[in-house]
């Protein structure tokens, strides 16, 4: 290979890898400054999950929030980024494990939202609604974990599946109670059964 | 070795990012996918034991577009670290390219450096590789910001002495963690294997 020919394929190669990667500094071509920062919070929670850096991404999501009025999808998915943050805040290790995992889902989209300019409307749609479909199951299955209210006795029992009915069936000091259960009415039953015998041994008595 | 689809004037070249274990390989290639992932249609796959260390390998694919009329579709690999893991190592080491070694700056990690590049040399020797005859590798020195913290770091010198002296490979200083260096170095793994491909091919 001479060196022109050479020289030429290597201009080529880095012109390409220009044109795929960017100009090489990685971030710091982002269109959006204020979207690194949200990112870089949102990684910090991958680390760790402190109050400091939910509050980072709260605010951080906030400022985009005003940034984004004029597109509802990425303001939407701003919105339930912001909505998470707050309930890991309030919830701290009480939270849904899942909810970790959805906030990180959520700015993955807000990601390809803001940075893929060749998304159509239509996918962009799909992006948001797949999002709030998953938002809704956790927001469910955080709502099923909820303690049952004082004074709603049969909203509790409602809730109960037979899986779980099926479970208290099987347990033992559910059958021992039981069991005594059935012990007293028999006894009873004998009891009255005795009575009657000898009601009708007086009724005899008393018509012969 | 690089499979060339003639016919669908497609190349397919394969890139492994080795060194010694925790060093940051999989930091470089997770980086890497967060980069460029509204821009590729692939996804990143990686087997992490329950540790999160790598068991498997992680594995990053992408179409890098054309280059002289060939559409070039590049494999990012990474391989464990742990010394434990050597036959994974070989195997995904089979068909490379080109290579990263991703050194850890940590003045502690020396030895693991030298012995993780020793293993290197020995497992593509395997494969009839020889490193030092022109085969594309790139040196990267990573964790490069933990002398903020005051953690004793190797110095540039010493590390280039240790593992560089002989190849005499383009390297770089990076920051995995913050994406300093990971781009251009990759750039760099990916120029380089693609020159001596067309090398070996002319």
């Amino acid at each position: 290979m001479d060196k022109t020919a050479k020289s030429k394929l290597v201009s080529d190669i880095e012109s390409q890898l220009d044109d795929f990667f960017g100009d090489g500094l990685g971030d710091t071509s982002s269109p959006t400054p204020s979207l690194e920062k949200l990112k870089s919070a949102v990684l910090s929670i991958d680390w760790e999950i402190t109050d400091a850096c939910l509050s980072d991404m709260i605010t951080e999501t906030e400022l985009l929030m005003s940034h984004f009025e004029e597109d509802p999808v990425t303001h939407a998915l701003l919105r339930m980024l912001r909505g998470l943050g707050d309930y890991v805040r309030k919830r701290k290790a009480r939270s849904h494990p899942d909810a970790i995992k959805r906030v990180m889902s959520v700015f993955a989209n807000i990601e390809t939202l803001i940075n893929d300019t060749h998304l159509e409307k239509r996918q962009r749609k799909n992006i948001v609604a797949k999002e709030i479909q998953a938002f809704k199951k956790l927001k469910q299955q955080v709502e099923s974990q909820k303690p049952p209210l004082r004074g709603a006795p049969s909203q509790a029992i409602s809730t109960q599946t037979p899986a779980d009915v099926a479970a208290l069936l099987e347990h033992h000091k559910f059958k021992q109670a039981m069991n005594a259960v059935e012990e007293r009415l028999g006894a009873e039953m004998k009891s009255l059964k005795a009575q009657v015998q000898s009601l009708q041994k007086q009724l005899a008595a008393l018509r012969s | 070795m690089a499979v060339i689809n003639i016919r669908k004037r497609e190349v397919q070249i394969k890139i492994v990012y080795v060194g010694p274990g925790r060093g940051g390989k999989t930091t470089n290639l997770e980086y890497l996918f967060n980069s460029i992932r509204h821009r590729i249609q692939s996804d990143m796959v990686s087997i992490k034991t329950h540790g999160d260390r790598t068991l498997f390998f992680d594995f990053l694919p992408f179409d890098l577009g054309q280059i002289q009329g060939y559409r070039i579709k590049t494999q990012l690999y990474t391989v464990p670290g742990q010394v434990k893991y050597n036959a994974t190592r070989k195997l995904v080491l089979k068909g490379v390219d080109g290579i990263v070694f991703v050194a850890d700056s940590m003045a502690v990690m020396r030895e693991k450096n030298i012995a993780a590049l020793e293993n290197l040399i020995e497992n593509l020797t395997f494969y009839d590789i020889d490193i030092y005859d022109r085969f594309p590798i790139i040196m990267q020195y990573n964790k490069r910001d933990l002398a903020d913290e005051g953690i004793p770091l190797l110095d540039i010198a010493t590390m280039q002495g240790d593992l560089n002296a002989k190849l005499n490979a383009p390297f770089f200083e990076a920051c995995a963690v913050r994406g300093e260096n990971v781009i251009p170095t990759a750039k760099k793994a990916i120029s380089a294997t693609i020159i001596s491909l067309q090398d070996h091919l002319a």
